[in-house]
């Protein structure tokens, strides 16, 4: 039954409208972000072309920061993925948790539909469960990419060639914060497993960024997953 | 080195992560032990997230910082007793932008 509702609604549009409900605010907070990022390729004397091409082959605005910036010290190839999976890794453990989404589903877009996980599409499509039938995941999943990728590309495309295309002193940078706020509260409020590991991933997130910012979050979450086997195993 | 080799090698980099655990080793064999620790990730991404853009928004200067926590509690408040997304980002930059003009 669920299957078949599942079905229907998935079948006779192209976008899928709860992926672009959940992913719209998301994307107010990439703008400023994206601008960034042209702004820094334009200073690195990078064509436009190049900058767009590369920001979609990468896919990850804070890895691609790091890379241009190691690039323009003159750091050599190796140390530069190397600084790149350092700071991607967590994109390892957001496949892990989104496996089961990826099972049933054609090779093409078992291959191909990972390139598109980001922080933001992982929490979107991480607090929709109910997302179990292939082909409504896989519209979901196509929409909020495109979503993101559509705003990501265009605001760096934009910048790198008219300059930043909105003021720098919008306070549009909050709004990541606040969205991911309005996930996590509700899983705060009413499982005491996820406040413990939600506490534990803040503190090492944090302590980690006074050592090694790029490192943090893979840090945090780390902490913060490996403090269930603490808990069990003290359980 | 071209800005274009170092992108696309960042890029295949990338890709083998996203799909380590999805194509290469899918997660589904993993012991469950591991399997059933895996669901945490979301709250500890998103816990790890919120401090790492706080963290970003400290090296920007104290005030910069304050703002940003006192726009968290707005945003949290908002969250709690509305329940409405697009209210809580309205709420949160709306906060996050006053503290700003203060201070």
């Amino acid at each position: 039954m669920e299957a078949t509702i599942a079905l229907r609604h998935s079948q006779g549009r192209w976008l899928d409208g709860d992926a672009l409900r959940d992913i719209g605010p998301i994307l107010v907070g990439l703008v400023p972000f994206a601008m960034i990022l042209g702004v820094t390729m334009s200073d690195a004397g990078i064509h436009a072309g190049v900058g767009v091409f590369g920001s979609f082959v990468m896919y990850a605005g804070s890895a691609q920061l790091a890379a241009l910036g190691l690039m323009q010290s003159g750091a050599g190839l190796g140390m530069i993925l190397l600084s790149v999976v350092i700071v991607n890794a967590r994109l390892l453990l957001y496949g892990a948790s989104l496996e089961p989404r990826f099972r049933n589903q054609p090779p093409w877009f078992k291959w191909l539909g990972p390139h598109f996980l980001v922080d933001q599409s992982y929490v979107v499509a991480s607090e929709r469960p109910e997302l179990r039938e292939p082909a409504r995941f896989r519209r979901y999943w196509l929409t909020v990419a495109l979503a993101i990728t559509t705003v990501w590309l265009t605001t760096i495309g934009a910048t790198m060639t008219l300059g930043p295309v909105l003021p720098k002193d919008l306070p549009l940078s909050f709004a990541p914060i606040a969205v991911f706020v309005s996930l996590l509260l509700p899983k705060l409020l009413k499982d005491s497993r996820a406040r413990r590991v939600a506490l534990v991933a803040a503190l090492g997130t944090g302590a980690a960024s006074l050592v090694t910012p790029g490192a943090a979050l893979i840090v945090g979450i780390s902490a913060g997953i490996g403090s269930e086997f603490v808990g069990k195993e003290s359980n | 080195m071209s800005a274009a080799i170092v992108l696309v090698g960042a890029g295949l980099a990338s890709w083998v992560l996203r799909i380590g655990f999805i194509g290469l080793i899918p997660a589904g064999t993993l012991p469950v032990r591991i399997r059933r620790a895996l669901d945490v990730t979301g709250p500890s991404a998103m816990a790890a997230l919120i401090v790492n853009d706080l963290m970003h928004e400290a090296s920007r200067g104290a005030a910069v910082l304050a703002g940003a926590l006192i726009a968290t509690a707005v945003s949290a408040l908002v969250m709690w007793r509305f329940q409405n997304l697009a209210l809580v980002t309205i709420a949160g930059i709306g906060a996050y932008w006053a503290v700003s003009l203060v201070a």
